[in-house]
């Protein structure tokens, strides 16, 4: 199912892992260097920006293909434009699949852009092909684009693919829900939490039990986004807004989102899934799952003030800021000098400044100086001046 | 993940790729089971200021007229000295180098200070017009505090407020916030300021490596610097006075290009070559606008595609060209 050569793609892991491992400082400069240049590889680009440039570069040149040959075959097919789409997303699949196999390129940026451009031109093409009177069938296109982008995803190795097979597959099962059953609207929240906590669990068992790491990150993608649906479906805040915002009556004169049966149901959810995450990453250890927790623990701050107006912001933030340094500095102090497990030590496999650039930048957009009186827009240079402005010249 | 890891390692050294003495530090230091969370906590730490300096000045805003305004000056105050204080206590005093606190909380109680002591300035300056009308004064004050502060405690944060405050002097907002909204430059004045002032900041950086201080707050110097002078060029090559700042631009396109060979950093070099690549193609544009070849146009739209794909080859190179010259591959 792979497209990439075998062996390329496991001296590929083999030369991140012993690149990590010069970053930590296990093994020197010379001797990646001499394994690196030794080994053949896949082409690959592991700067995150200059990955994103080649992605804009591909955009370009794939919609400049695309612009291309529509100048030409426009006055042909005047009324059924449509298949060209069709034929944009072959080029994007086609071109992929060429450069993944022939030129051996694996998230170099450039094939990025052909494959969610291909992906996208599709979606368009059927969206624009199943519709009937102007009203496009949203759930053939989720279907499709599940689909697709897990065919692509088993093929390609991406993440972004495994992470949009995800959304695909989410959004067809609340799309059936909710458009084919009757009591569709009541049962959503629950429905997909069963789903997500499913497809958390079995992918979990999945990571145990794999013995190749092709799938590892993908897998890995999956289990934060159930962790993520499973929160959001049990939310409190929008469990009710979308309650709302999906039943007719507030669509036309709805101002107020009404209140929703079961509320102290999901509000427990609320407040205890957040907990419930923070412990369990910490217990065993994962770090996607810290991270999720934290954010959760941010949503469900922000779902109890919308609802409760307990203190002004203001006060709120300055306390909440004292709080969370008070808790910050104990387990600074606490955790300072422990050697093993959980420790403020710097693993020697992270990066410890990791933030540090971001830190700077957000430092400079929120506390930068701002000149206090602004230029004019044209200052004068003109003319005496003396009568302009609708006044004298100020002098004796 | 740390099984595949471990996996691999072993690979590497079934390949003869590292030596046993080396799988064996690297399998004890894995079987420590470490799960830091250095960077958590820090980003925690970094995240209860931000939120603690901008709930206090809200505060200070909306209560301005009911609470004294000697006790919020006076509380304001004694917080300020408090953070001051404890900086000063636990920092080993000024070097040329970089030098860290003991605590990385310290780092924050920096930032912490100059923030409040900026709140400061101003409230003072609102309040009791401290500095009459040289509004220019009341931001001179804080960028010198912060100045002061970022080299002494070597804080990148507190300098870049501090740099932000140097233009607020001379008129400009260069805060990022701006630059996305392109409103960094009202008018053809202010965007003449812009380039001097990135142009002096460049050769601030080139005398301070001169003299060995503080060598790691370059970085910092060259990004404000570049996105100063590349945005100030490229706005005036959209003017009506354009010419001369096409050669401008590639004078300092293709002295930023050798900078960031020399400080290997990727973001520099990035930056450059696209303000560069923007530049390049406004000029020509504009040159052939004025050499009125209006019909050409239509003929480049048919070749855009081989354009791009000479324009990727070309990129491609480039890269390849920083990752031979920085000899290691810090493009990661």
């Amino acid at each position: 199912m792979i497209v990439y050569d075998k062996i390329l793609l496991d001296n590929t892991y083999l030369d991140e892992e012993a690149n990590r491992l010069k970053q930590s400082g296990f093994i020197s400069q010379e001797q990646y260097k001499t394994f690196s240049f030794q080994v053949p590889k896949l082409k690959r680009q592991n700067n995150f920006f200059i990955r994103i440039g080649f992605f804009v570069l591909g955009c370009f040149l794939y919609s400049s293909i695309c612009g291309f040959l529509s100048l030409l075959a426009l006055d042909a097919l005047n009324n059924q434009y449509f298949y060209l789409i069709y034929f944009f997303a072959i080029i994007g699949f086609v071109v992929k699949e060429v450069m993944s196999h022939g030129s051996k390129y694996f998230g170099f940026g450039l094939d990025d852009a052909f494959i969610l451009g291909g992906i996208s031109s599709l979606l368009v093409a059927i969206g624009l092909s199943f519709e009937q009177n102007y009203n496009p069938n949203y759930f053939v296109v989720i279907v499709v684009m599940a689909i697709t982008s897990s065919i692509a995803y088993l093929r390609y190795l991406h993440r972004y693919l495994a992470l949009l097979a995800c959304i695909g597959i989410t959004g067809s099962i609340a799309y059936l829900i909710f458009d084919y059953l009757i009591i569709g609207k009541a049962i959503l929240p629950f429905v997909l939490l069963l789903f997500s906590g499913s497809g958390y669990f079995i992918s979990k068992k999945k990571l145990q039990n794999l013995n190749l790491p092709y799938y590892f990150k993908g897998l890995n993608v999956i289990k934060g986004f159930c962790l993520v649906v499973f929160y959001l479906a049990g939310n409190y805040y929008v469990v009710r807004e979308l309650n709302a915002a999906l039943s007719i009556e507030y669509y036309y004169n709805g101002i107020i989102s009404p209140e929703i049966p079961f509320a102290f149901l999901f509000w427990a959810f609320t407040i205890l899934t957040p907990a419930g995450y923070l412990f369990y990453a910490l217990k065993n250890k994962d770090r996607i799952m810290l991270w999720i927790g934290f954010l959760a623990l941010c949503f469900s701050i922000f779902t109890f003030r919308t609802y409760h107006h307990v203190l002004p912001p203001e006060v709120a933030l300055t306390i909440g800021g004292l709080i969370v340094f008070a808790f910050t500095y104990f387990s600074i102090k606490k955790l300072k000098y422990k050697e093993t497990g959980l420790t403020f030590r710097a693993d020697r496999f992270t990066d410890p400044n990791a933030f540090a650039n971001l830190q700077v930048l957000v430092a400079a957009s929120q506390f930068g100086l701002k000149p206090e009186v602004k230029v004019e827009d044209s200052p004068m240079e003109f003319g005496d001046g003396g009568f302009s402005g609708g006044g004298s010249s100020g002098n004796f | 993940m740390l099984n595949f890891e471990e996996q691999a390692t072993q690979k590497l050294f079934e390949q003869n790729n590292i030596t046993e003495e080396q799988l064996q530090t690297i399998r004890e230091y894995r079987s420590l089971n470490l799960f830091s969370v250095h960077n958590e906590l820090k980003f925690l730490l970094y995240i209860s200021i931000l939120i603690f300096t901008s709930g206090i000045g809200i505060l200070i805003y909306q209560n301005i007229d009911t609470i004294g305004h000697v006790a919020i000056l006076g509380l304001l105050l004694v917080v300020t000295v408090v953070c001051f204080y404890f900086c000063f206590k636990n920092h080993e005093g000024f070097k040329k180098e970089e030098v860290a606190f003991p605590n990385p909380l310290y780092d924050y109680l920096v930032l912490t200070a100059v923030i409040l002591s900026c709140t400061f300035v101003g409230y003072l300056q609102f309040q009791y017009q401290t500095f009459g009308t040289h509004y220019g004064l009341a931001t001179l004050v804080p960028t010198i505090i912060s100045l002061f502060c970022a080299y002494y405690f070597d804080n990148k944060s507190v300098l870049s407020i501090g740099i932000t405050g140097m233009a607020a002097y001379l008129g400009l907002s260069v805060d990022p916030k701006h630059y996305f909204e392109n409103e960094m430059f009202y008018n053809q004045t202010l965007s003449y300021i812009g380039l001097a002032f990135g142009l002096s900041l460049l050769l601030w950086t080139l005398y301070a490596s001169k003299i060995n201080l503080k060598k790691h707050f370059n970085l910092v110097y060259l990004t404000f610097s570049l996105h100063l002078i590349g945005i100030a060029c490229l706005v005036n090559l959209c003017d009506d006075f354009w010419f001369p700042f096409g050669f401008v631009l590639g004078g300092a396109a293709y002295y930023f290009y050798h900078c960031s060979f020399q400080i290997r950093s990727i973001s520099l070099f990035i930056f450059t070559v696209l303000y560069g690549f923007i530049g390049m193609n406004i000029f020509f544009a504009r040159i052939m606008d004025s050499l009125g070849l209006e019909d050409l146009f239509s003929l480049l739209i048919f070749t855009t595609p081989f354009y791009l794909v000479l324009i990727i080859i070309g990129f491609i190179k480039l890269i390849k060209h920083f990752n031979k010259k920085t000899s290691d591959d810090s493009i990661r």
